[in-house]
């Protein structure tokens, strides 16, 4: 938009860029050459937590890699958590091509997650495109037509390779390497112990919800029976722990105090309990947790590390679309639909019948590419790009 | 402005949706294609991306079926709105094409516009598409040589349908004593070609465009006695221009393009005698071109004009670049029916 425009338009978005826009001496062009890894992301904020699923690996890896963003909010607070990485930032694809033309050694692009503003930068052939994802879920958001853009697409294990086969269409350019989850890989070591035996013997829930959804055919959160259904369990636990997903109550404002409604239900259960802050990290969560209730989404794959019971919550006739992989969430999760399914579900596991125990192990290598995760994979192929 | 569906028919049987998100060019991208479109008997809908040229569209086409979608949401609830939608075209890459390229049920098919030579960069993006149609085969050597894996990509040669009564129009030669002249300079050269055409060479009229109209009245003192036999035209009247025949061109290598291939007639080049003719890289290549830097060359190139020896060479570029045999047999339309 044409600077006298959005002064006239937007005149707080006019002012806010100008304070924010990166000065002109911090682009020191002559510094960036050496790089050869590029991660990426066309997000806005919510981009920080695709990134730093990452950035601790691209560092262990030991390369030069650098880091660019879209958003200035996000540069900024990227500057401000990994003060010793470089991070970029470029408003317009004209910007963006001044930096990448002094990158003359930089081999390979990440893509954590798939913007419209990653175009951007595909379109630089001589380079690589990888995508690495942010998690791994059924849903169909995670295997469509857009991939193909992509040269190689690094997947955990061989389940996301298999929605791509049975998605119906041709993705013949695009090479899938597994390459585990390193993010999951401490957690995984943690999983040797069996779940019944960890914590002294203390049964700690972990509750996931998803949001509502942008629209009600994509509604898929549990959040409005989870309190009955904890009116109805508590007692089989040592503690609870509850993750909500920020954007609960969004479009449904009856769900916006759902965090009030619990603590205080909870509190007067007199069971320890905590409702776990936006910005926590959920694998502290699941590392102190041996049993979960999640909603559909890719959290259900970060607490199948732990190998321990999962319940997931499907929702009746809603329809759900997703990708299909050999392995459903019927196969190594507890499915439920409703409080009574979940109760006797819960009580047939806690009483000694954990049924899905194999098909839970086969999950952890087929989605999770445990071997991989185990064997630093996903290192080992980026100091291969640099080779 | 919000989701705009009052143009979508009540129980549409649309087929196909061709998806319009340039910031600027949505108003010729959709002129290049409407009229292609609107000549099969098939239901088609028009996305636009942009609210500014979606009020400006709904008014210049106010029976055809053009939508504006905002947000991807907003594009999920046109796509599910339209239960027989098979394919969606799209005229440019762009950052909110993946909006679409989300719907796996949807036959995605890049079709560029009439500028795809400047908007089109042949990149790895180009591969979220299911097929791409492209006039020639040189589009097709293009997308090959960019990029090591074109994997997947379907590339189809459908020709170009805009231009396809042009090629019917000039199929056959017939002396029209009358020659077209574009150069993108007024360099000295212009003036002697033309006397040489209107007093000796003498049988010729002129159709004459300048960049600078401006100069018009210069140029016409300059061939007093003549001006009934010159014809002069501001550059933006280009295409009304070359509706009407011509023996042949004279262009300079800033003027030359693909697009005179379609008239079947000779191709004349003025290169400054500064620039070396075996280095020149044009749109295009040189042995379809008589090129010439002087008098004494355009007269011998004029001399032999009838015999046209490089025609055989000017038919194999018309087929490279404008896919003249596709287009003849309708390769497009035939595609279309086939989705």
């Amino acid at each position: 938009m044409n600077k006298w425009i959005q002064f006239k338009e937007q005149p707080l978005r006019f002012l806010k860029d100008i304070m924010l826009k990166p000065k002109r001496v911090e682009m020191n062009y002559s510094s960036l050459s050496p790089y050869t890894h590029l991660l990426y992301t066309g997000e806005n904020i919510t981009g920080f937590n695709h990134l730093n699923l990452w950035i601790p690996h691209f560092i262990e890896a030991n390369i030069d890699f650098l880091v660019f963003v879209r958003n200035l909010k996000l540069f900024h607070f990227l500057k401000k958590e990994y003060p010793h990485i470089t991070v970029l930032f470029a408003k317009s694809q004209t910007e963006l091509d001044v930096y990448l033309q002094q990158l003359p050694f930089l081999k390979a692009c990440f893509y954590p997650s798939n913007t419209g503003k990653n175009l951007h930068l595909l379109h630089f052939n001589h380079l690589k495109h990888i995508f690495i994802g942010h998690g791994d879920s059924d849903k169909t958001a995670s295997v469509h037509k857009y991939f193909r853009v992509y040269d190689e697409n690094w997947t955990a294990g061989e389940a996301h390779i298999d929605r791509f086969r049975n998605a119906g269409f041709n993705f013949l350019g695009l090479e899938n390497i597994r390459v585990g989850r390193p993010n999951l890989k401490e957690i995984l070591e943690l999983s040797e112990v069996a779940w019944q035996e960890r914590f002294e013997g203390k049964i700690n829930l972990l509750y996931l919800s998803t949001w509502e959804g942008v629209v009600f055919e994509h509604d898929y959160t549990s959040v409005s029976m989870i309190n009955t259904a904890f009116n109805n369990i508590y007692t089989t636990f040592d503690e609870i722990n509850i993750k909500l997903h920020p954007w609960i109550g969004r479009r449904e404002s009856n769900l916006l105090n759902t965090s009030k409604v619990l603590e205080k239900s909870l509190k007067e259960k007199n069971i320890k309990f905590s409702i776990a802050s936006k910005d926590t990290n959920i694998n502290i969560l699941i590392k102190k947790s041996n049993i979960f209730i999640c909603d559909i989404s890719a959290v259900v794959t970060d607490c199948l590390a732990a190998n321990a019971p999962i319940f997931v919550y499907i929702p009746k006739n809603k329809g759900i679309k997703l990708s299909k992989s050999k392995m459903g969430y019927e196969d190594y999760t507890y499915v439920f639909s409703t409080v009574d399914e979940l109760v006797t579900k819960i009580d047939t596991v806690l009483g000694g019948n954990d049924y899905l125990r194999e098909k839970r192990e086969e999950a952890m290598q087929y989605i999770l590419g445990k071997e991989e995760t185990l064997q630093n994979q996903f290192t080992k192929q980026l100091i291969n790009i640099k080779n | 402005m919000a989701l705009n569906l009052s143009k979508l028919k009540t129980n549409n049987q649309n087929i196909c949706m061709l998806h319009l998100a340039s910031e600027k060019l949505n108003k010729y991208h959709l002129a290049y294609w409407i009229e292609i479109f609107d000549k099969y008997p098939l239901q088609i809908s028009y996305l636009v991306r942009d609210k500014k040229s979606f009020k400006e569209l709904i008014r210049l086409y106010p029976t055809h079926q053009i939508l504006f979608a905002s947000t991807p949401v907003d594009v999920e609830t046109i796509v599910n709105a339209q239960v027989l939608l098979k394919a969606v075209f799209f005229s440019l890459n762009t950052v909110k094409d993946i909006h679409l390229l989300r719907f796996n049920h949807l036959k995605h098919i890049f079709i560029g516009t009439k500028e795809s030579k400047q908007l089109l960069q042949y990149t790895k993006a180009y591969r979220a598409y299911d097929e791409i149609w492209v006039s020639g085969q040189h589009m097709i050597d293009k997308y090959k040589s960019s990029f090591e894996n074109v994997g997947h990509m379907n590339l189809k040669i459908i020709g170009k349908p805009q231009i396809k009564e042009i090629f019917l129009e000039n199929e056959t030669y017939e002396n029209r004593h009358r020659v077209f002249i574009y150069l993108s300079k007024l360099p000295s050269i212009l003036f002697q070609l033309m006397h040489l055409l209107l007093s000796s060479l003498n049988r010729y009229s002129i159709c004459l465009i300048v960049e600078q109209y401006s100069i018009i009245n210069n140029l016409k003192m300059m061939i007093k006695g003549y001006s009934s036999k010159v014809d002069s035209y501001p550059k933006n009247k280009i295409s009304d221009v070359l509706s009407s025949s011509f023996d042949y061109f004279i262009t300079d290598i800033d003027t030359i393009s693909i697009a005179y291939l379609a008239y079947n007639k000779p191709l004349l080049v003025y290169v400054d005698k500064n620039i070396d003719k075996t280095t020149l890289k044009l749109d295009i290549p040189n042995d379809a071109l008589y090129l010439f830097s002087n008098q004494e060359e355009f007269l011998e190139i004029v001399k032999n004009i009838d015999k046209d020896i490089l025609k055989s060479k000017r038919d194999y570029y018309t087929q490279y670049f404008l896919g003249k045999i596709e287009t003849l047999e309708d390769r497009f339309a035939q595609e279309l029916i086939g989705l």
